[in-house]
């Protein structure tokens, strides 16, 4: 077990990695700094692995933290943790840095490549960090009086290492399963990389040399710009989310209903206490299931907040039985039923393959939506039923056919609009939320998965 | 127990293997006095954490199972009404007492029946309380929980204030279905428990099923980690439903895996029919071995 070395005080280091944290988003109040000092004194400082499970455990209190706190601690304690044995007798000599770590220095390339190979096929934790931090001296040409970023360093290690031709090689007669393995060590490997240039940096060039743009949480990126792989991450989160909604509708529902007494039992209840009835009994309440319709813009404008909206509807269609989806750019069309695949790339498929979604001209307008949908559908709305319009309300210029959606909002019990732009945003150029807001329940501001907790959290 | 590798060792002798961070957590419970919210997916052995913990400290398990519309009386505690009634009764035949002192009496603690919260802050031994899916709370009934965690007591208008004989180790658990409040994640060590990780896995399998073979446990571990990760299921597979297919296994005598056998494997693993379904389906398109 490596240990723990911080020159400074331990509370002026906690200090400064809790500054960190917060930089990144995380809420730490003063009570948990503290605490978290406490805990430390409790565990000591000899095993980095107790040391770092400890502070997570006082510090982080959402499981969308978590990520963002293992990233901000691999930065932070990069020099001060080290995890492979060899490098825990020190590294007092910063010549020792640009050169080597340990017997890495002498092993030439093709020992290198047959200690990836063992630590791929092996995946054990130490011979991982010590394919790492060999290949990072062989490859990365650190060279401290360059101001360039860790993320240069790692790119080039990496592409110098090739890890996926390599794993190509090695997956040869593999079967699936173990092709997984490979890979999942292959990515512990390439974070093992970007922690070993960070230390070496943070040794030769202080601390600014590994600070990067604030870490931003999975639930604080904004569905417009969000990339392929923030959307993966989200649609994480996602899960719990949906269930949250289907939880709030139906909840709600059961909240306002008025309780039946049920008499008979209420009397036989009574005899037991002497025919004064101390008990009340009730009727069962009858389960409602939440219904939910939900409109969806999935154009191009919005191109990836639609498929963050995809993502949402398939995840939602699993908790919701009477959930109904349409999707719509200047016709509109139902999805429920192929939202219903399992899996999400099928489900997107058919959605693309089968929906009619394109009408005459085939940019985004709202009006002639909502026209058809109050054409088609309307009859099939139920007075209890709960409507979410997602989309920019960017109409391209056309007639917004507000009347359609007053039709819309008298039949049913609520319409909310969630927007991902900024309500800034909002009345500007072609968007026309202000003819849509006078017949919504509510109209909101949703950029971000934080936004949409909020709104499930506080508007329903 | 004085350092997190001693709790370890005892978690580990009573049947529960634990990863660092458990180990971390249970002994910083201890000793911070801090109940651990334990927090991931259904089947990655939360409850099965609270039990382990009874058991190392020979204390007795007390369990408050969660549900929509918990109450007070089902939580703390309730005046037993039927007795209390036949106090009143008895005491208008007697006609000798007023009605002060039929009162104070029918409001005592022989009347009070305990709900799991009292009974954990009032058992004099020591006590393990498991407050199992607390994300089925509402929100307003969170709050019922609140005085018991942080200060171990409970408020009786008739009584007074119970405070905790001994304190009492308390875990609670949830399946993340909605956020807890903030109030209640201040009063906590917050504890994620994912599944385990591959090398822990196979221990825990290899503990369970001791005459498996150390190879086909690993391959159990890789195709579960596969389906866990890489196809898109209702319900992953448990660890506990990971330890009924190696004994299955066992149990046939089946000593290497090929599609087919893998396939059979699927009901043991999943519970869905549509999870079968598309694991199935994938798992045809995909090299298996055999």
């Amino acid at each position: 077990m490596s240990q723990v070395k911080y020159l400074g005080s331990n509370a002026e280091m906690l200090g400064s990695f809790i500054d960190e944290l917060r930089r990144s988003g995380l809420p730490i109040s003063a009570s948990e700094y503290a605490e978290a000092l406490t805990a430390l004194e409790l565990v000591g400082y000899e095993s980095a692995e107790v040391f770092r499970e400890s502070l997570k455990l006082v510090l982080v209190k959402k499981i969308s933290h978590l990520q963002t706190f293992e990233k901000v601690f691999q930065r932070f304690f990069a020099f001060h943790l080290d995890s492979s044995e060899k490098q825990a007798d020190g590294f007092s000599d910063v010549s020792g840095v640009l050169s080597a770590s340990g017997s890495g220095s002498e092993a030439s390339e093709v020992d290198l490549e047959s200690l990836v190979q063992h630590a791929l096929e092996a995946g054990v934790d130490r011979d991982i960090s010590l394919a790492a931090s060999t290949a990072v001296t062989w490859y990365a040409g650190i060279d401290p009086s360059r101001s360039v970023g860790a993320a240069y360093y790692i790119q080039k290690t990496l592409s110098s290492l090739s890890v996926a031709s390599q794993i190509e090689d090695l997956s040869e007669g593999l079967d699936v399963f173990e092709i997984h393995n490979l890979k999942n060590n292959a990515k512990k490997l390439e974070s093992k990389v970007a922690a070993d240039v960070r230390r070496r940096l943070l040794m030769l060039r202080g601390v600014e040399a590994i600070r990067e743009p604030s870490t931003n949480t999975p639930d604080n990126v904004a569905f417009l710009y969000a990339t392929a792989a923030d959307l993966q991450q989200m649609r994480k989160l996602l899960r719990p989310l949906a269930a949250k909604l289907a939880v709030k509708l139906g909840r709600r529902r059961r909240q306002q209903q008025k309780r039946t007494l049920d008499v008979r039992a209420t009397i036989h209840q009574s005899l037991r206490t002497g025919g004064v009835p101390v008990k009340l009994r009730h009727k069962p309440r009858l389960k409602h299931k939440p219904e939910l319709i939900v409109l969806a813009d999935l154009s191009g404008s919005v191109a990836s907040f639609a498929r963050f909206t995809l993502n949402l509807l398939h995840v939602m269609q699993g908790q919701f039985s009477t959930l109904r989806s349409f999707a719509f750019v200047d016709e509109m069309d139902e999805i429920t039923e192929s939202l219903k695949r399992d899996d999400f790339s099928s489900a997107m498929n058919q959605v693309v393959g089968n929906a009619k979604l394109l009408g005459a001209h085939g940019h985004s307008d709202y009006g002639s939506a909502f026209k058809l949908f109050e054409a088609r559908f309307l009859e099939s709305l139920k007075a209890s039923s709960t409507v979410l319009i997602l989309g920019d309300a960017r109409n391209n210029y056309h007639h917004p056919e507000a009347e359609s959606l007053k039709q819309l909002a008298g039949k049913v019990k609520s319409v909310y609009w969630l927007n991902p732009e900024p309500t800034s945003y909002w009345d500007t150029g072609d968007s026309v939320m202000a003819d849509y807001i006078p017949y919504l329940t509510g109209a909101v501001e949703v950029r971000t998965l934080k936004q949409l907790e909020r709104f499930i959290d506080h508007n329903l | 127990m004085s350092t997190p590798q001693e709790v370890a060792q005892a978690l580990d002798s009573v049947g529960y293997l634990p990863s660092t961070e458990i180990a971390a957590a249970v002994f910083l419970a201890q000793k911070l006095g801090k109940p651990i919210l334990v927090e991931g997916p259904a089947g990655t052995g939360k409850t099965e954490l609270a039990k382990a913990v009874a058991r190392i400290a020979n204390a007795e398990l007390i369990r408050l199972q969660c549900y929509e519309g918990l109450d007070e009386s089902r939580a703390l505690y309730e005046w037993d009404y039927q007795k209390q009634l036949l106090a009143i009764q008895a005491a208008k035949l007697a006609d000798a007492q007023s009605e002060e002192t039929i009162e104070s009496q029918i409001f005592s603690e022989k009347y009070l029946l305990e709900r799991p919260l009292l009974q954990a802050i009032r058992n004099s031994d020591s006590t393990v309380l498991l407050i199992d899916e607390v994300d089925r709370l509402e929100v307003e009934t969170e709050a019922l929980l609140l005085e018991v965690l942080s200060d171990f007591q409970v408020s009786i208008p008739e009584i007074g204030t119970v405070q905790a004989i001994r304190q009492p180790t308390v875990i609670l658990t949830s399946n993340n279905t909605r956020e807890l409040s903030e109030a209640l994640k201040r009063r906590c060590l917050f504890l994620y428990l994912g599944y385990p990780s591959k090398d822990r896995e196979r221990d825990i399998i290899a503990r369970k099923v001791p005459n498996i073979e150390e190879q086909l446990a690993s391959k159990l571990v890789e195709i579960v980690a596969y389906l866990r990760s890489e196809i898109d299921l209702k319900k992953a597979p448990s660890i506990s439903e990971v330890i009924d297919w190696a004994q299955a296994l066992v149990v046939l005598n089946i000593k290497e895996l090929d599609q087919a056998q893998i396939k059979q494997g699927l009901p043991i693993l999943l519970k869905y029919v549509d999870d079968i379904e598309s694991a199935k389906a994938q798992l045809s398109s995909v090299n298996v071995p055999g």
